[in-house]
């Protein structure tokens, strides 16, 4: 079984005997190959650069999937405004949507452009080179999407006093999803990863969750399993708890084919929802852990997510994404934590 | 510049503290929203407070904020954790311990928990309150249990015990009762240990 192989049975819950590692690398493969932020997004994407960067990272980590690109959420398409510090992380900061008037100026489709090109680019580069490791293409969730165009604070805003908007805005977003996710997978990807920050009950509430979120997820799945891939959903906020099932079991049943779980929660309280329906993911803090080290215990707590989680199909990752200036060695070390790994027939 | 982290869900008592406790000293604030900066307006020396961003964000909008503070020299910046105050914070001021610790001393990390929610609803991993609250005490240095004013020593005894259990490092203390501990934690050479040790 290679390493793609491994991946992709743990996600459709097949028995395996070892736990695949997704770093879910979105700029830390720049550290790995020591290329400049600013030079991969510089005019125009720079797709070998990214690529090479992917793949540096990769075969450091021997990791069994990866996203394929180096990645941001930019949405300049719709007129906002990203940055990129030298050997930072890009960020937005202007929101194309903070005057909502502009969404009417815009279509969905208009996603599909440069830089979303050169991050399929990236991917088929990514593909051609190590065939063997699964490919999951990274795109934000629906409110998540939502949030990075119209500013996380007026959305919160809109929730309560503006909420014809924000119907007008989740569909606008998922439909620019839709077309970003099925122009980076077409051929290439293996499955969809929807990272969901936003789409996060702490912060946006149970209503609007199950309102929002729940459905746009369910929908934007139907369509990637129409395409025959796979579906990963990363939304942040606390699941694990009795109060919370009702919202996991809602997250699970969109028909998702793997949960990851964010820092905060206690992954023991999520298996009796997740347990046959679908695979786990989730495992390490990025930024406690495994940006402290040392290595002792990052190899214990990579082995408590482990001894919690062996018997389910699960997937080991770190809390979120990882990005420049995590030490490369400490990830190495979880890393090989993971696949050193073997379970007893 | 010393920086001190005051954590705790939203109603707590973070501010009250501040407020109650820094009274005279030299210190700047960042909050997570306004209406808790203007309540400090007239006893700190500068004041800003973090726009709300997504979870992902808040390691690098921490950094920001404290970038822009430091460049009006105060020598102690205390600061709530943008975001709705409901998760971990360790995650922000662990980066700036890699990165910055020569020029910026990391204070302890500091948690209010507010003492009667805590006896009402105890902690338990099974519901979302008590999962924030738990992992709060499991990461912090110093907790605060506010609004104790009637509570007895025996309960004390126990609610130190319980705490104990889960994180055994941790200082705990009683406000206002013991304001000038507090006082003492924020201003003087106690440092940021547990994150760095659990």
């Amino acid at each position: 079984m290679d390493p793609r192989e491994l991946f992709i049975s743990t996600l459709k819950m097949e028995p395996t005997d070892r736990i695949p590692f997704f770093p879910r690398d979105l700029t830390l493969g720049m550290d790995a190959a020591n290329i400049a932020t600013d030079s991969v997004f510089g005019r125009e994407f720079d797709a070998e650069a990214s690529a090479r960067s992917v793949i540096a990272l990769q075969r450091i980590m021997r990791s069994e999937a990866t996203v394929g690109t180096i990645f941001c959420y930019g949405l300049e398409c719709f007129g906002g405004v990203t940055k990129y510090p030298t050997d930072g992380i890009p960020y937005v900061s202007e929101f194309a949507f903070a005057d909502e008037e502009n969404m009417d100026r815009h279509d969905p489709s208009e996603i599909v452009n440069g830089l979303v090109d050169g991050f399929r680019r990236s991917m088929e580069l990514v593909k051609e080179r190590i065939p063997d490791v699964a490919l999951i293409t990274n795109v934000p969730g629906p409110m998540t999407m939502a949030g990075f165009a119209r500013g996380v604070e007026t959305l919160m805003m809109d929730l309560e006093l503006n909420r014809g908007f924000v119907d007008r805005l989740l569909r606008f977003s998922t439909e620019a999803i839709s077309y970003e996710m099925r122009h980076m997978s077409k051929d290439i990807a293996d499955g969809v990863f929807y990272a969901s920050a936003t789409d996060n009950p702490d912060m946006i509430g149970v209503e609007n969750y199950i309102e929002h979120s729940v459905p746009y997820v369910k929908k934007l799945t139907e369509q990637v399993h129409d395409d025959g891939l796979l579906a990963i959903y990363h939304p942040h906020g606390v699941f694990s708890t009795d109060d919370r099932s009702d919202i996991l079991k809602a997250s699970v049943d969109t028909g998702v084919d793997g949960f990851q779980f964010s820092e905060g929660n206690d992954p023991e309280g999520m298996i009796p929802h997740t347990h046959g329906k679908c695979a786990i993911l989730g495992g390490v803090n990025a930024y406690s852990t495994l940006l402290l080290g040392p290595d002792e215990r990052i190899v214990r707590d990579t082995k408590r997510y482990i001894e919690a989680l062996k018997d389910e199909s699960y997937i080991a990752m770190c809390s979120c994404s990882v990005h420049r200036k995590l030490p490369l060695h400490n990830l190495q070390v979880m890393a090989d934590t993971v696949h050193s790994y073997r379970r007893v027939a | 510049m010393r920086l001190i982290v005051i954590a705790g869900i939203p109603g707590s008592g973070k501010t009250t503290i501040v407020k109650e406790c820094c009274k005279g000293h030299d210190y700047a604030f960042v909050g997570n929203n306004e209406e808790s900066c203007k309540l400090l307006e007239d006893d700190c020396k500068d004041y800003d407070f973090y726009p709300f961003k997504s979870p992902c964000a808040r390691v690098r909008q921490f950094k920001y904020r404290l970038d822009l503070m430091e460049a009006k020299h105060p020598k102690v910046l205390i600061s709530e954790p943008p975001g709705n105050c409901m998760e971990i914070s360790s995650p922000m001021l662990n980066p700036i311990y890699i990165n910055d610790r020569a020029r910026i001393e990391i204070g302890p990390l500091m948690t209010a928990i507010d003492t009667n929610k805590l006896l009402e609803e105890g902690l338990s991993k099974r519901t979302t309150e008590g999962l924030r609250t738990w992992n709060m005490v499991d990461e912090s240095d110093v907790i605060v249990l506010t609004f104790s004013e009637d509570i007895s020593d025996e309960v004390r005894n126990n609610l130190r015990s319980i705490i104990a259990k889960i994180n055994p490092d941790a200082k705990v203390l009683f406000f206002p009762d013991e304001k000038g501990t507090i006082t003492e934690c924020i201003f003087g050479n106690m440092g940021y240990y547990r994150p760095l040790n659990n």
